[in-house]
Formats: structure tokens, C-alpha cells, sequence
């Protein structure tokens, strides 16, 4: 299990403030938040890249600082920085980081790229961005880790290929896996996501799994007038068009809606939209 | 991993131009050393200066594309920090070891068949070693002069004794320059001394991930 308690870190202006969550075994946790949230701050200390100022980080019990080499060995990541040596081969890469890792396989790796199209031969300057993070997915998966963390990796996948992706997180998590998944693609972490962290100028507005962040929201649609008799402190972001008015609503069983609001669960991205609209003042 | 030290320093090679596609300054920097000295030399010492400054340049390349630095998947494999540091030592002597052996054996020739004053040769075997030992020192913050002075020196001093006649007839002229230059040589080691130190500290820091802050 991976264990957040009371973590806080200062990045020059940027501060993640005490955040604390917990990612189960063979889970998908969904990671969202806008430009500058602190999605990849959050996962560069669950990388150990850097060290939080306060808090612990425990995964599977160890902590970076004793047991640094043993978390090491439980993660795969894919990050939006080009990993491997540009000058060398896919396999010539894999196997000299790969050495590292006691269960990496190269026949593993090549079998990924073969699957993923690339050929292991190619030097990695000469891959496209997708290609690049194909690459690094197939290593990710080859060392055979507990944990994967991922950062905006579908972003840059065909179509084709991110059905290809969730057949290989579905069948990680499958075999106890618990994937991090960093994302503006929402749509496939509504499908597919298990819990979800939701992060804001550094703060954690939600953290939780699905079912409790569909319980916990909703939205409501209908006239104007309608939407503002729901007590402010409910509502969370509100849009306003001409012919009607869409609000987040912190769903409270005490809240009684007016007749002639529509009621709807919310979508992730539904909700990072209507929580930009007003959900930083509250 | 750490056994296969040539692989490693095969591997690890960085590239001439930075992020922005541009050449690396200080690799601009040895072209402009290089031309005049070619240029003053044309005529007088014929080809042989070639296969004394052209192995200097090729170090002075190699040195920039193996740096002290990791790269940041290097920080996120399994490796305790003590690992780290292990495999930036090796490298860095391999580096060394390397480096001195291509300009001394490109010295060897010169020394055979043009002729050099042994006294000229031992200050180049030493302003060789220092050199090759400080080439690319990594940041050495506050530490740039020092820098700036060993290379110059390491430089100029050389290709001055370089050009020392071979047969030991020193003229009074030539006299006070190998004296000037072998007290250069005693403030050049002090110079990487401080270079070491410096090196040395950043070999410690590179073992861990450098924290990048956000503005």
C-alpha cells in the first residue's frame, strides 16, 4: 500500500499543503487537477525525487530514507521527461537500466515493443513522443513492478493504442497492481478509475474512491433562480448561460432540491470545470 | 552494472547541444583557442602541433559529453545513493584514464621522431594530467576562476613548451620562459587542488535527484 500522511512541500512559491490519501493494492487511482496543481510535485516525492518538508511517505511500510533501493525495485513509472538515452538502441537502453531490477526480463521488454509496433533496434532521439512513451510503458511493465505511477502517458496515444493500455492496466491491477495515473483524459478514469485525488493550487480537494466522489457530488440544472435557492454553502461552481444554470453541488441528504432542477451525477471533468468556476473561493 | 565500466561511460554520453538545439558554449570556446595557435604555428612546426592540439580538443569534447551528472532515470532505478556515487567514480576515472592515454600516446610520436626537451615533455605529462583531471568539473560553483586559470594555463603553458627547441641549447630567452613556466606549473597545483575539492562535492550531490523549484 501506498501511504500519504501530512505531507507538505515548498517548491519556490508552490506549496503542496498536508496532503494525505492511500493507494490500496489493485487499484487505479486517478490523478487530476489543472496546470500547476502539483500533480507532478506529488509524484516526483512518491518517486523519491524529492523529499517532502513534512510528512511521511511509506510504501508497502519502507520509507525512502532506509529503504530507498527496496521501494525502487516495487515502482514503474512513465513521466512526460524522455527517460532512456537518446543515443542508444530500445533493448541497448532497457538492458543497461534494466540490470538494476532483478525481475526485469528483456524478452519481456521486446515482446512489449514488438506488441506496441516499435522496433528494439531503433535508437530512442529517433521515436515520436508517443513512441517514446510506449517505450517507456513496455520498461515499466517489464520490471514487473507493484506500483506504476504515470504521468499524462495517454495523452500522446492513438487511439488504437490506449484501448491497448487499459487492457494492460486492467490486467496489472488484475495481478494486484495499483497504478497512479496522472491525467487531463478524464473520460477513461470515470470508466475505469477506482479512487481518485483531486488537487488544487496544492491543496487535495478530493481525495477518496469513486463511489464516495459520485456520492459526495452532484449536478444540478434548471433556471436560474432555481439553482441559487440551494443553500450557497452547497454549492461549490456555477455556470451561467442564457437559457440555463449548471452548478456543483456537495450533496447533502439535509439539501432539498426545488422542483424543476435537474439532477445528475457528476464526471470527473464536469467537475474540475464547475469547481474552476467559483470552487477556489470556497 | 557497476562491473562494466566502458559500457557505462559508453552509454552515458550527453549531447553537444543543449535544450534549445544550441552548441554548447564551451565547446565554441576551444575553436577560437585553437585557430590562432595554428595560425602562428603555420610554417614553423609544420604538422606536428596538429597531433599535439588536436588530441587536447578531442579530450576537451569527450570531457563535456561525460559529466559528473546522472541522468534522472538513473535516480528512479534501484540504487542505493552510495551506488550512484560509485558509478559516477568509475566513470570519471575511466574518463581520465582514457583522456591521458590518448594525448600521451599522441605524444609519443612527437617526442620520438620530431624531438622535445625532456624537461619540456615532463611539464606537459603534468599539465596533461591536470587537464584530463579537471576538464569538465561540473558546476564548481564560486570555483570559475580557478577554472578558467588551470585550463588557460594547462593550454598556453603546453603548446609554449611544445615549442622549446629539442636539443637543450636553451638561450637566455628560453631560459627565463621554462623558468616562468614551471612557476606557473606550482600555482597551477594548488588551482586543481581547489578544483578537486570542489569536484568532489559535487560527486556527492550528484547521488541525489537535484530538486528543481517552481516559480
Amino acid at each position: 500500500m501506498i501511504e500519504f500522511s501530512g505531507i507538505s512541500k515548498r517548491l519556490g512559491k508552490f506549496e503542496l499543503k498536508d496532503l494525505s490519501f492511500q493507494i490500496a493494492e489493485g487499484e487505479i487511482c486517478g490523478l487530476v487537477g489543472r496546470n500547476g496543481a502539483g500533480k507532478t510535485t506529488l509524484l516526483n516525492l512518491l518517486l523519491g525525487l524529492i523529499r517532502p518538508d513534512e510528512g511521511t511517505i511509506t510504501i508497502d511500510g519502507m520509507e525512502y530514507r532506509e529503504e530507498e533501493k527496496k521501494i525502487r525495485a516495487l515502482l514503474g513509472c512513465v513521466l512526460v521527461d524522455e527517460l532512456f538515452l537518446p543515443g542508444a538502441g530500445l533493448s541497448e537502453n532497457a538492458s543497461y537500466f534494466g540490470s538494476t531490477y532483478d525481475a526485469f526480463e528483456l524478452s519481456r521488454f521486446e515482446g512489449l515493443l514488438q506488441e506496441f509496433r516499435l522496433d528494439p533496434a531503433k535508437k530512442f532521439r529517433a521515436l515520436s513522443k508517443g513512441e517514446k512513451l510506449k517505450c517507456q510503458f513496455a520498461f515499466a511493465l517489464a520490471v514487473k513492478p507493484k506500483y506504476l505511477l504515470l504521468d499524462e502517458p495517454t495523452a500522446n496515444f492513438d487511439p488504437d493504442f490506449r484501448d491497448h493500455f487499459w487492457e494492460h492496466m486492467k490486467r496489472f491491477t488484475a495481478g494486484g497492481g495499483s497504478v497512479l495515473l496522472a491525467t487531463h483524459l478524464t473520460d477513461d478514469l470515470d470508466r475505469m478509475a477506482d479512487s481518485l485525488i483531486f488537487l488544487d493550487k496544492g491543496k487535495s480537494i478530493f481525495t477518496g474512491d469513486m463511489e464516495s466522489f459520485r456520492d459526495t457530488y452532484r449536478i444540478v440544472s434548471g433556471e436560474k433562480y432555481l439553482v441559487k435557492m440551494i443553500d450557497e454553502q452547497y454549492r461549490i461552481g456555477m455556470e451561467e448561460a442564457k437559457y440555463s444554470t449548471r452548478a456543483l453541488i456537495a450533496h447533502h441528504r439535509r439539501i432539498r432540491y426545488p422542483e424543476g432542477l435537474e439532477l445528475s451525477p457528476v464526471s470527473i471533468e464536469e467537475f474540475m470545470y464547475l469547481y474552476s468556476k467559483g470552487g477556489e473561493k470556497k | 552494472m557497476s562491473g562494466n565500466v566502458f559500457r557505462e561511460y559508453r552509454m552515458n554520453r550527453s549531447s553537444l547541444r543543449n535544450k534549445d538545439g544550441k552548441a554548447d558554449p564551451r565547446f565554441l570556446s576551444m575553436a577560437p583557442a585553437i585557430c590562432p595557435l595554428m595560425a602562428l604555428n603555420h610554417g614553423k612546426l609544420d604538422a606536428w602541433i596538429l597531433l599535439f592540439v588536436l588530441p587536447l580538443f578531442f579530450v576537451w569534447i569527450s570531457a563535456i559529453m561525460h559529466p559528473f551528472r546522472l541522468t534522472k532515470m538513473h535516480y528512479l532505478c534501484p540504487m542505493t545513493a552510495e551506488e550512484r556515487i560509485e558509478r559516477i567514480v568509475s566513470v570519471y576515472r575511466f574518463r581520465c584514464v582514457f583522456h591521458y592515454l590518448v594525448l600521451t600516446l599522441c605524444l609519443l610520436p612527437v617526442f620520438l621522431f620530431r624531438g622535445m626537451h625532456p624537461l619540456a615533455l615532463l611539464y606537459i605529462m603534468i599539465s596533461n594530467f591536470l587537464y584530463v583531471c579537471v576538464a569538465n568539473p561540473g558546476r564548481c560553483e564560486g570555483k570559475a576562476g580557478w577554472y578558467v586559470f588551470l585550463i588557460i594555463a594547462c593550454f598556453v603553458g603546453s603548446v609554449v613548451m611544445f615549442c622549446m627547441p629539442a636539443d637543450g641549447i636553451y638561450s637566455r630567452t628560453e631560459t627565463i620562459i621554462s623558468i616562468c613556466f614551471y612557476s606557473l606549473l606550482l600555482l597551477m597545483i594548488p588551482a586543481f587542488l581547489i578544483l578537486r575539492k570542489a569536484m568532489r562535492e559535487e560527486i556527492e550531490a550528484a547521488a541525489y535527484y537535484e530538486e528543481e523549484s517552481r516559480s
